[in-house]
């Protein structure tokens, strides 16, 4: 993957839709900046209804578009092994074992992909195939060239690998849904997503995550950032019962930047 | 950690731009790469014909010296001949001068008793030259005393006259040099 995308490098989409937990945010971009973005309350891309798209629809231009869904939709697994084979095919069929034993439904109604982490570690992605169908024939529809569907928090986790001195997890809150990537030695080795009602319930859960990834994980996560995609006032709360846990947050990770936007500064 | 690659859009496009900087770079790299190794073989076939050259100039010059120690192996072997001649030459004429007269006659003297007189005596100057002489014995058992002692020494006796008076005989033996 990584010689395909150094030899054939994909052209990243100069319009893209975020569909959130009950907005969606089309953004413009040009020059690797973000020119406009417009945000639609009220709706969402990520659900098989899709009943706001007309309105989405009507927003866009006909350029190359991308869409990044939230994390709402995905599955996430880690799988450790003893040793992780070299054959790509061997892999292949090592990880969909595994998946099978622990997955309940059927995998064939999944998009599954798979990164290797380390020499030990499988980091596993699925998402409904449905879902994936039907937004692409949305697009299609609309005679709207669609080259990108992503995922805001591995968009997050690609950003973070960038920096020098990354946060221990990080806290990426949609609405009322909330998802939680923890990392060790830059790499992840926890996901956890959930929906709470209020930003207090949030924090409680947050601390008790933390506490869960200290005792079993060996780890002790003491920073973290936010990526809000609400007003910036939304983590504040958060970040306020967090600091009482001796949780710092380092608000200068994503400071002034939409992480989970491609090809955006 | 590397970036992950998450894209699940079946219609991707490839970013031209960056595929073309990509070959670019790509052919520039290969160029690059050939130009090296041109340069590298172009180098090493000088450095590989000019060792050839001094090879070939070494080869000669061995062919030179090989035919020159030939001549010189011919020449010494002539000098040799002539050299082996000079001293067989010089030999026989140290030989001929080391030849001893007075072994000879102090031999004659001890073989010859006070009967017998050698009236006649000639020595070949030559390491196993024949000695020849005539004697004349008083007593034909003198006579026989001196054959007698002369038989080792390849004696021939070539006549034998007796007289009234006494035995006269012409001999000849060998006598080598003593030994130094």
């Amino acid at each position: 993957m990584g010689l395909n995308n150094l030899l054939l490098p994909e052209r990243l989409p100069r319009q893209i839709v975020y569909a959130g937990d009950r907005h969606c945010e089309i953004f413009t971009l040009a020059n690797k900046r973000i020119m406009q973005r417009t945000r639609i309350d009220g709706i969402t891309l990520s659900e098989l209804n899709a009943g706001g798209w007309p309105e989405i629809g009507a927003q866009l231009q006909a350029v190359d578009t991308g869409i990044i869904l939230n994390s709402d939709p995905f599955i996430y697994n880690f799988f450790e092994f003893d040793k992780l084979p070299w054959s790509q095919k061997l892999l292949l069929e090592l990880v969909a074992w595994k998946l099978q034993k622990i997955f309940p439904e059927n995998i064939e109604a999944y998009d599954h992909q798979f990164f290797r982490l380390n020499k030990k570690r499988i980091f596993s992605v699925l998402i409904k195939k449905t879902l994936l169908e039907q937004i692409e024939s949305l697009f299609r529809e609309k005679r709207m060239p669609l080259i990108y569907i992503g995922n805001s928090t591995l968009e997050i986790l690609n950003r973070l690998v960038k920096l020098k001195r990354p946060p221990d997890f990080f806290v990426e809150i949609d609405d009322s849904s909330c998802s939680l990537v923890f990392q060790n030695k830059g790499l992840p080795i926890y996901i956890r997503k959930f929906k709470s009602g209020s930003r207090l319930d949030m924090a409680a859960e947050i601390s008790k995550t933390v506490q869960f990834v200290k005792n079993n994980y060996g780890c002790d996560p003491r920073s973290y950032c936010f990526s809000d995609h609400q007003e910036e006032v939304s983590a504040d709360g958060i970040a306020a019962e967090l600091a009482g846990e001796n949780l710092s947050c380092r608000s200068d990770a994503f400071a002034g930047k939409t992480p989970y936007i491609p090809g955006s500064q | 950690m590397r970036k992950i690659y998450y894209n699940l859009a079946r219609t991707r496009k490839i970013d031209t731009r960056a595929f073309a900087l990509t070959v670019a770079v790509i052919f520039l790299a290969v160029v690059l790469f050939n130009s090296i190794t041109i340069f590298n073989l172009a180098r090493q076939q000088r450095q590989s014909r000019d060792e050839k050259k001094e090879i070939r100039f070494a080869a000669l010059k061995l062919e030179g010296l090989q035919q020159k120690t030939l001549r010189q192996q011919k020449e010494i072997d002539v000098w040799k001949k002539t050299w082996e001649q000079k001293l067989a030459f010089a030999n026989s004429l140290i030989e001929r001068k080391c030849f001893s007269f007075i072994f000879r006659l102090n031999f004659l003297e001890k073989v010859c008793s006070s009967g017998i007189r050698i009236t006649q005596l000639s020595i070949v100057n030559e390491p196993a030259g024949r000695m020849q002489m005539t004697i004349n014995a008083l007593a034909q058992n003198e006579l026989l005393g001196l054959y007698k002692k002369l038989l080792p020494y390849d004696l021939v006796i070539a006549n034998e006259n007796q007289t009234a008076e006494n035995y006269q005989t012409n001999l000849s033996f060998k006598i080598k040099d003593e030994k130094k």
